[in-house]
């Protein structure tokens, strides 16, 4: 986990251009924005595109003449100028949604994510792990909701859980996944 | 939203989850671009999430609970109920086979697989430069039946137009995937990698549109023909 604070250190470092922490700053809200961006635009390249504007924008606005006067709020500055992106962006392709709504399929879109792809076999063994320690109701629910994308609320009905169910569950899940995961890293800096 | 009201509402969850309204949305991305906790335990929820959506891979599955640990129980603890004794040996034996079946040759193939698409390789490659070519004028590439190729192709970029879609139709007009390209792409020569399954062997029509800025429909600014033959 990465508990970094953006404080005015770091921002200066930043506008000196220090690699280091630029390559902080872009792995860190990289994920970030690729997770809010996922759920709403259907291309990887379509994502690429507004996360990189998106950098490109803070870090012209961070080395501008003003800078940025508030270090400590960095973070919603990169999601507020992700947000303008994104704005422009549909803009921009608005023109181009009924192009889009035709029956042909979109294979960037259909392929996994970026955050999909770095899934190392390490942490997918992790995952099953945890999957094979749950019972199989949960299981069940599980792979009904994340892997066969079936409505929610039809699952509950089946299996007689609540949507309220499948949040502890999956809090639960992540949990059990994080504990896995620290043991992991732990033995391996034993080594 | 600070820390603790994202904790008492789950909002990780309710997030992964795609359960938050598009406002609770924007209120909880504005909190977690701001809160390293919530931002560590939404990416490693995501990293679990991503991780589910895979499909299973099928040496690794646990076969089903209530099939599976009664077998093993009668076998290590158990005889056998006189009917199912006919069917153990040949089960357990083609259960077997299964398994080294998928050590021998599956997973051996997709670590080849995975090695390949990490590799630095030579793709083959099609250059389409002319528009609406026919004939001997149309290029031909070859490529590997599970691969990709490289598609160069020349847009005609113009001022009028914003962005671009190149869309590769099949010899049956038959739209097989598209996407967008933006007019800062279209300064180049842009390249397009393109697996191989996701094109026809035989006859393939790149279409490039331009999307005017102005506003209005999509416009056709070329059609680029080329052969593809899949090698297996």
């Amino acid at each position: 986990m990465d508990f970094q604070a953006f404080d005015s250190a770091y921002v200066e470092r930043l506008r000196a251009g220090d690699r280091d922490t630029e390559g902080h700053f872009i792995a860190y809200f990289g994920e970030l924005i690729a997770l809010k961006l996922r759920s709403r635009l259907a291309s990887r390249q379509a994502i690429e595109d507004v996360k990189q504007e998106t950098f490109a924008r803070c870090l012209q606005l961070l080395r501008s003449k003003g800078g940025v006067r508030n270090a400590e709020r960095l973070g919603p500055l990169v999601n507020s100028i992700c947000n303008h992106v994104l704005s422009e962006h549909f803009r921009a392709n608005s023109r181009t949604e009924a192009f889009d709504e035709q029956s042909a399929n979109n294979f960037v879109a259909n392929e996994p994510d970026a955050l999909t792809q770095v899934i190392a076999d390490d942490t997918r063994r992790m995952v099953r792990q945890v999957l094979e320690k749950l019972p199989e109701r949960d299981r069940t629910i599980l792979r009904a909701v994340f892997l066969e994308e079936r409505e929610k609320d039809e699952v509950c009905r089946e299996i007689g859980v609540t949507r309220d169910y499948i949040r502890v569950l999956l809090h639960r899940a992540k949990h059990s996944f994080r504990e896995a995961y620290a043991a992991r890293t732990a033995g391996r800096q034993t080594c | 939203m600070n820390h603790d009201r994202a904790i008492r509402e789950q909002a990780v969850e309710r997030y992964l989850l795609g359960e938050l309204s598009e406002a609770a949305r924007a209120r909880f991305e504005e909190h977690f671009f701001d809160c390293p906790l919530c931002a560590a335990d939404l990416k490693e929820g995501a990293v679990f999430v991503n991780a589910l959506r895979l499909p299973p891979e099928p040496i690794r599955l646990p076969a089903p609970t209530s099939l599976s640990e009664p077998k093993i129980h009668l076998v290590a603890k158990h005889n056998p109920a006189p009917w199912l004794r006919p069917w153990l040996v040949p089960a357990l034996a083609a259960s077997l086979l299964v398994i080294a079946y998928q050590n021998v040759l599956v997973l051996p193939g997709l670590r080849h697989i995975a090695a390949v698409a990490q590799a630095p390789a030579v793709m083959n490659n099609v250059v389409l430069a002319n528009i609406d070519a026919r004939g001997a004028d149309i290029p031909k590439l070859t490529a590997p039946a599970h691969g990709s190729f490289l598609i160069s192709v020349d847009v005609p970029s113009k001022a009028e137009y914003a962005s671009y879609i190149c869309a590769l139709y099949n010899a049956s007009g038959e739209r097989l995937w598209q996407m967008p390209i933006t007019a800062q792409q279209t300064e180049n020569t842009v390249s397009l990698r393109v697996p191989t399954d996701k094109a026809t062997d035989g006859a393939n029509e790149l279409r490039v549109l331009g999307i005017p800025s102005t506003g209005g429909s999509p416009v056709e600014v070329g059609r680029y023909r080329f052969t593809l033959q899949s090698l297996q």
